[in-house]
């Protein structure tokens, strides 16, 4: 049995990760946030296995200040943090803007991210990421996902 | 009084308002060649009030006059725009304006250019002679070549440039218009308009145009023609000299020889020699004071004409420390999402090749420092002393000024909003600013500010694309999610469904015919259910996946604007045969898909300057679009070099484009309409794309097609050589 974390601003997606996390891994407890200050609490307070964590958030702190605060805050095994945005790849602010979101973390900071996605992204792969990201198998009903993308 | 002198008065009155006022309001360049040119036109349209009542043998020689010093006025037109397109002037409107000169003075007196004059209705009109209709013909061959000069530009400006050039057009058309109305009324006999009040327009039109754009630079139209007189007298010296001696044996031939040794020198020798005196002009005349005028001038005032915001400024900054002879420049920009001033570019006098391209800690200024305040308040030239005595907050603006290396400042403003400072460093020599400093710098901030003024608006319209398609993305994700996830429950429902049959089939081992073909029906209609959900799926997969395409063409349209501006774009020398094959090997599987042949040819050493996934996009979008539009055949991808540069055509024999459409496929979003089926996937935005980037690399696109028989994409890319970073083709 495992936790996850949704933090996502964007009502529809963040449901429909729900929907999907509920119907592949139905034992799975989950949490949904939309800003980043609560984001971080919450997940001080309880670290989940999982984070699904979007870089645009409903405050001023984004995804990747997230990471950054958890990072100092001593957390190094969980959560395993998937990143998704719809800012496409290359970072436009950052101390590398231009370069790949991901770089603009530090080489320790850039260790709690499991995987990368840029929206609209593939759900097959997505599951699957997540399940790698839990330490679980790959369960059999993302089979059941038409892999097309 | 009749219309006709009341609306010569007017004109002349307006003329004299509007100079002045443009005059009082600033003494840039720009508003003192406004008011010369207004002026002398005001005093132009004033003389047939002023001489209405003067005997008519003064008023034809005053005529004469005017129309001779007329003569000048379609080449001073003609001049004004090639200087405002900044392209030289050409030596052959000098030879005939020479010609016609020397046609009209020798005219003047006899009665063959003016015959006398006539009073109509109380006007008084001159009565045309046998030359006067080459001097309307001079007027209307000068008119149209600035005409075709600026239909030209205006054909291949941008966005920002286009408004310039319009109101030069309309104001123009003013103007000649008036003329033309006046020739009307010497043929005719009567006055039909009053035609001064054009002028009016014309002017007031210009004086807009000067407020807002900085139309023209007085200084560059004096140093110009210091140049063209020195040069054509030197010629007339030379041929006056040749024929001297001949005079004495025959006046006529010396005549001749000089006409036809003027013309002859003024086509074949004015350019070199004019190329040849204007170093030393510019040393001997204006001791170098104006020589970064012209470089100026060269300015595109296109931003899209730049591929790169950073390089015009690291321009302007070279040109600023060089020309005040500072020791360094630096100037801030104002990040609206880090809400500070953040350093753009440094440039210094030791440090000859300018910024290191990865600066590690950029200096910023936060939107409340004292300076930024200072700088706000007053919108000026402010150097230490003036900021001794402010204080703001915990920090003082001459503490701030100083941390940041500098001994004075300017703001950079577009209307009330500060868009960033230039911060200057002290002077080489240790003096303070003088005059002449002053001066420069005064010219270098009007242009900064005008760039960076439509640096910010492009840039936040791209940002704003840029966030637009970020929502728009989100909405697709989830739209995508919810597709996939229906497929998933149906493909659940579809297992659990085919499992229940297998059960069933096996209970009606021995149940009636009837029941069995029952069951059978029930069994066909799952399956056809579940094809139809499968087949619906693929269309919203299909729909979905080009929603996204396009989303990500515009997203990437924006970042190369936006970044373009905070100058994050990674520039190289890019060999366009070499990118041209890698697109051309990644979408060879597409190709085959369709069966259809996708070739490439190029020739070697095509090199461009610029970002290289741009080069890469303009030739994968083309291709995109050749493949989706191509049924069967063939499309080819050809790289070679062209007159000016290199050309790029991406050809295929799909289903055409219909003329009347050509010319505005790369001008918006396109949707073909006819033919929208061939053109599957069709995303609406890679063509304008195309152009879009093709100009960011200084380049141009065109295209060629026959409905049925197929279509040809041309790219025409300027060409890199190593010494100049070929920015124009």
């Amino acid at each position: 049995m495992k936790t996850i974390m949704i933090a996502e601003d964007h009502k529809e997606t963040a449901d429909a990760i729900a929907d999907f996390i509920r119907f592949v891994f139905p034992d799975w407890t989950l949490e949904h946030t939309m800003t980043g200050k609560s984001a971080i609490e919450q997940v001080l307070k309880n670290p989940p296995d999982v984070m699904v964590l979007d870089i645009a958030l409903a405050d001023e702190v984004n995804g990747l200040e997230v990471i950054k605060k958890l990072w100092e805050a001593g957390l190094r095994e969980k959560p395993r943090v998937i990143v998704i945005t719809a800012l496409g790849n290359k970072a436009f602010r950052g101390p590398r803007a231009g370069r790949p979101w991901v770089e603009q973390l530090n080489e320790h900071e850039r260790t709690l991210v499991a995987a990368f996605f840029e929206k609209p992204y593939g759900w097959h792969a997505f599951l699957t990421a997540v399940a790698k990201a839990a330490g679980v198998d790959t369960p059999d009903k993302i089979k059941l996902i038409p892999d097309n993308e | 009084m009749s219309t006709y002198y009341l609306s010569s008065l007017v004109a002349a009155v307006y003329c004299f308002s509007i100079a002045t006022f443009i005059l009082v309001r600033s003494r840039r360049p720009e508003n003192l060649s406004f008011a010369v040119l207004t002026y002398s036109i005001a005093i132009w349209t004033s003389f047939p009030w002023a001489i209405q009542s003067v005997p008519a043998q003064a008023q034809i020689f005053i005529g004469r006059l005017l129309y001779i010093g007329a003569n000048l006025v379609p080449l001073l037109f003609l001049a004004f725009v090639r200087i405002t397109l900044r392209q030289s002037l050409k030596s052959y409107p000098l030879v005939l304006s020479g010609i016609s000169s020397v046609l009209f003075m020798a005219a003047l007196p006899s009665r063959a250019f003016l015959s006398g004059v006539r009073v109509l209705n109380g006007i008084t009109i001159p009565v045309p002679g046998p030359i006067y209709l080459l001097f309307v013909l001079f007027f209307a061959v000068i008119c149209g070549h600035a005409f075709i000069l600026l239909l030209n530009a205006y054909r291949t400006a941008g966005p920002q440039e286009k408004n310039r050039l319009l109101y030069i057009f309309i104001a123009f058309i003013f103007a000649y218009l008036s003329g033309f109305l006046h020739f009307a009324a010497v043929y005719v006999g009567k006055e039909p308009f009053p035609h001064d009040v054009l002028i009016v327009v014309f002017a007031s039109i210009l004086a807009h145009a000067i407020m807002h754009h900085q139309l023209m630079d007085v200084r560059l139209a004096i140093r110009l023609t210091t140049l063209h007189l020195t040069t054509a007298t030197l010629l007339a010296t030379a041929c006056i000299l040749v024929c001297l001696p001949l005079v004495s044996f025959s006046p006529y031939m010396a005549l001749m020889t000089g006409v036809g040794g003027m013309a002859f020198l003024m086509a074949f020798a004015y350019e070199p020699l004019r190329r040849a005196l204007q170093p030393a002009i510019d040393r001997i005349v204006f001791s170098d004071q104006f020589t970064y005028l012209e470089e100026l001038s060269q300015l595109p005032n296109d931003m899209l004409e730049f591929t790169n915001l950073r390089e015009m400024q690291k321009f302007l900054v070279t040109r600023l420390t060089e020309a005040a002879r500072l020791e360094r420049v630096l100037v801030l920009m104002y990040d609206p999402g880090l809400q500070s001033y953040v350093e753009t570019i440094v440039h210094s006098a030791d440090d000859r090749n300018g910024s290191p391209d990865e600066p590690e800690a950029p200096r910023d200024l936060s939107e409340n420092s004292a300076l930024v305040h200072v700088l706000r308040e007053n919108s000026r030239f402010l150097m230490e002393e003036d900021l001794s005595r402010i204080v703001a907050g915990k920090t003082s603006a001459l503490a701030e000024l100083q941390s940041l290396g500098g001994v004075a400042c300017f703001p950079v403003m577009k209307e009330r909003d500060m868009l960033g400072l230039v911060v200057l460093g002290p002077k080489r020599s240790g003096e303070p600013f003088n005059q002449q400093d002053m001066k420069i710098l005064l010219a270098l901030r009007t242009r900064l500010e005008n760039f960076l003024g439509q640096a910010m608006t492009i840039t936040q319209e791209a940002l704003n694309m840029v966030k637009d398609s970020h929502d728009m993305k989100n909405d697709v994700n989830a739209l995508k999610g919810r597709v996939t996830w229906r497929a998933m429950r149906i493909a659940e429902w579809k297992l659990a469904l085919e499992k229940q049959i297998q059960v069933m089939e096996q209970g009606l081992g021995t149940s009636s015919p009837e029941s069995r073909a029952a069951f059978e029906a029930l069994k066909k209609q799952a399956h056809e259910w579940f094809q139809e959900a499968d087949r619906s799926r693929t269309v919203e997969d299909q729909a979905i996946q080009r929603l996204a395409h396009r989303l990500k063409n515009w997203a990437e349209y924006g970042r190369v604007v936006s970044e373009g501006f905070r100058g994050n774009r990674f520039m190289e020398a890019i060999n366009v045969g070499d990118a041209a094959q890698m697109s051309v090997e990644r979408w060879k599987p597409h190709a085959e898909k369709k069966n259809l042949q996708l070739s490439f040819e190029a020739a070697p050493n095509l090199v461009v300057w610029g970002e290289r996934s741009l080069v890469e996009q303009v030739i994968e979008n083309l291709i995109d679009n050749a493949i989706k539009a191509t049924k069967e055949g063939c499309v080819r991808v050809l790289c070679r070099a062209d007159r000016d540069g290199i050309l790029i055509e991406v050809r295929d024999s799909g289903c055409g484009i219909p003329a009347e459409d050509l010319p505005t496929i790369f001008e918006k979003p396109f949707y073909q309409g006819k033919g929208r089926e061939t053109l599957e996937q069709s995303t609406g935005v890679g063509l304008y794309l195309v152009s879009q980037y093709a100009r960011s690399l200084g380049g141009r696109v065109r295209a060629e097609s026959q409905v049925g028989k197929g279509s040809s994409f041309f790219v025409h890319l300027p060409r890199y050589n190593q010494t100049g970073k070929g920015v124009a083709a």
